[in-house]
């Protein structure tokens, strides 16, 4: 106990005072100091821009009822590096003609699923997730189908929008 | 002491601050066991020193990092020690942490009043795995990529937070240049920093009570002191780490497994051996429950180690004086154990072919954009042997035959039968590595057709080299890893060191002799300090 404190002093001391008035004082340089350091860590960086539509190929070219993949670059913004980036995305035709192209992400944890001509499924290495053609879960852990991409198709040529959708839940959403 | 020094010691006293350090009496008297703690800590200083040597080749970015850390290992003089030790001592940075914890519980020696050093112990270990985790992306090779990955869908899928975390810690969606520029941040500045900051207060917290000593309190009457006794046995164990970490950085090395490549969908993803049970346990977990392997068997484990001082609170330390203490942590570390050598040991369901399908004519896949001129990327990429093998199986074995020793028939052609790749032509091997890359690569990129048989004229070979390359039936980096597991097969090494300062193997045995100096002449001062006792 400091000399100058009396036993009994309901009072706040002087010492005692003085302690928490510093102590504040400190705390508020520290705050205006350190905000924004911590916040310039903790920033979530912002949500990219919607990719381009980027032409795959003629959709002549791609069979009826066997996933083929396809690969094609797209400019994609990461931070401030601008880079053209491969991706490869699964088409599925139909009898009809009309084209499915499912993203090869698997909708587990983000691993890159690829189709089996042996097996009949695409398969995810990782933790093995295993889907149908059509993108539907036939065993493992993934939540959810296969993510379909938008695709359209214009004078016979497919395009395709790459997407990233979050893994790891059951509601399919764009991150 | 002489005027100098005791000038310079009355102004500056370390000389008695460090005597004071050391002079410590170690209860029941010194023990080679008492060293696992010292050694832990003697390997974070390798970590340390071998960390800030790397900093200087490193480059942290997506486009340069793997290249700098192959330049490092394999240019720089010395390189491949630096890196060897760096990647080994991190391993056994975790084996003696873990092993320190078991001796520190089975003893009892965290009990009251040693409390807090216990839970600034398991801090302190939680850190090592941090750094651990985030060491593994920055090389940007295949592994730590494929790691990187399932760990930003893992933080993802974190109800509530997940998506935010993820920003915050990997800088995105996707692991990429902000993933790179944040773990190292973590991994060179904060983390060594906590881990710095822990470890003083755990010696704070461990010198204020000191050593537990044996639980038999029988033998609490032996004594000796922290300095020469016990430091003679720390660096007895730490010379015979030291020893074991140049030898496995000399003989095995540190793993290529071929640049980073978002685009492979054969690379089987494992997490790095200190967190193969949570990978393992993922497995048995249905898709709803996700959460509690990705988060509940963390959390509840670290509160689990955390609360041990209050879970075990009998005043007993003898381990055959706490039966259900000993029985929990032996059933723990069995399952802990027995998960991650089951998750090390687990294949894939099916071996998944990627696009372009094996195959003669990789003709599923269909590109867009065919690549630019100059080098390919692959050329100036060390690949990855083991997982070159592995794409070997899938896309080039059907024609080149197993091994590449036989290739099968190709009626129409001049040598009537595919190319073996084993022994390879000569005039693609070259004079030099880069020849034989080159040669290679020219094949792989652009595919070819084999000179048609004379006696055939009009036939064209039935079976020809198709393009891999341009037509992207393999990415540039698995065109990489097939290169180097050709060259393998061949005798020739693409991950060769190029300039290893001394020879690694020679390295190796010069450090053994002299430690085995060390060793010997400090284990004979302590069997004389014994007799002497």
């Amino acid at each position: 106990m400091a000399a100058d404190e009396r036993p009994g002093d309901a009072m706040v001391s002087r010492r005692g005072f003085l302690g928490w008035a510093f102590g504040l004082s400190a705390g508020v340089v520290a705050l205006v100091a350190g905000v924004p350091q911590v916040a310039a860590l903790l920033a979530s960086p912002r949500k990219a821009k919607a990719n381009d539509f980027v032409d795959v190929g003629p959709v002549a070219d791609i069979p009826v009822g066997e996933p083929t993949g396809l690969t094609f670059v797209a400019e994609s913004v990461d931070a401030y590096s601008v880079q053209a980036l491969p991706h490869n995305v699964w088409a599925l035709k139909d009898a009809s003609g009309t084209v499915t192209v499912l993203s090869p992400v698997c909708t587990h944890l983000g691993c890159q699923v690829a189709w089996s001509k042996l097996a009949g499924h695409f398969v995810c290495p990782c933790h093995n997730s295993i889907f149908n053609k059509d993108g539907t879960v036939v065993s493992g852990p993934a939540p959810r189908p296969l993510d379909a991409l938008p695709s359209k198709v214009k004078d016979g040529v497919l395009s395709v929008q790459w997407v990233d959708y979050t893994p790891g839940t059951p509601t399919k959403t764009s991150v | 002491m002489s005027r100098f020094g005791s000038w310079f010691e009355s102004r500056l006293p370390i000389g008695s601050t460090v005597r004071k350090f050391v002079k410590e009496d170690i209860p029941g008297g010194p023990k080679f066991t008492y060293a696992l703690g010292s050694t832990t800590l003697l390997t974070f200083l390798v970590l340390v020193v071998t960390g800030i040597v790397q900093l200087f080749y490193y480059a942290p970015t997506t486009a340069s990092a793997y290249a700098s850390v192959n330049f490092l290992r394999f240019q720089v003089p010395f390189g491949w020690l630096v890196h060897g030790l760096h990647y080994w001592a991190a391993t056994l940075m975790i084996i003696l942490a873990l092993l320190h914890l078991t001796q520190v519980f089975v003893w009892g020696a965290f009990k009251k009043p040693r409390e807090m050093t216990w839970i600034l112990g398991v801090l302190l270990l939680l850190g090592t795995l941090a750094a651990v985790f985030t060491g593994n992306p920055l090389a940007w090779d295949e592994k730590g990529y494929w790691a990187a990955q399932v760990a930003a869908g893992i933080a993802g899928s974190i109800p509530l937070i997940g998506g935010w975390l993820r920003g915050v810690a990997f800088g995105g969606v996707t692991p990429g240049q902000l993933t790179i520029t944040h773990f190292f941040g973590l991994h060179v500045a904060i983390i060594p920093l906590v881990i710095g900051a822990i470890f003083g207060l755990h010696m704070v917290a461990f010198r204020k009570e000191g050593a537990a000593g044996p639980f038999d309190p029988a033998k609490l009457n032996k004594s000796g002191a922290f300095f020469p006794d016990q430091l003679l046995r720390d660096l007895v164990v730490f010379a015979v780490v030291l020893g074991l970490l140049i030898g496995l950085s000399a003989f095995l090395g540190t793993p290529v497994t071929g640049a980073a490549d978002p685009l492979d969908a054969s690379y089987v993803a494992r997490p790095d051996w200190p967190f193969l049970f949570l990978f393992q346990i993922l497995k048995y977990l249905p898709a709803q429950l996700e959460v509690l392997g990705t988060l509940g068997v963390p959390l509840f484990g670290t509160l689990l180690l955390l609360l041990v001082p209050w879970l075990d609170r009998s005043p007993q330390r003898s381990p055959a004086k706490r039966p259900v203490a000993m029985v929990v942590f032996v059933v723990a570390g069995a399952a802990l154990i027995t998960l991650s050598v089951v998750g090390a040991q687990s294949t894939t369901a099916a071996v998944a072919a990627p696009a372009g399908a094996p195959g003669p004519t990789p003709d599923s896949s269909i590109v867009s954009t065919p690549p630019g001129p100059g080098p390919s990327i692959a050329s100036t990429q060390i690949g990855g042997a083991e997982h070159g093998r592995q794409l070997f199986v899938s896309f080039c074995q059907e024609c080149h035959g197993a091994k590449g020793i036989k290739g099968v028939e190709n009626p129409g052609s001049v040598d009537g039968e595919v190319p073996s790749l084993d022994p390879i032509d000569p005039e693609i091997v070259g004079k030099t590595s880069a020849d034989f890359v080159a040669g290679l690569d020219a094949y792989l990129q652009n595919g070819s057709v084999p000179d048609a048989a004379t006696s055939t004229p009009n036939a064209s070979p039935k079976l020809k080299m198709p393009s891999f390359g341009n037509t992207f039936a393999l990415t540039q980096p698995q065109i990489a890893d097939v290169e180097a597991y050709v060259m393998q097969l061949n005798g020739a090494d693409r991950a060769a060191i190029v300039r290893p300062g001394i020879k690694p193997t020679t390295y190796f045995w010069i450090s053994f002799v002299l430690l085995g100096i060390v060793v010997v002449g400090s284990g004979a001062a302590i069997v004389s300090a014994e007799r002497t006792r």
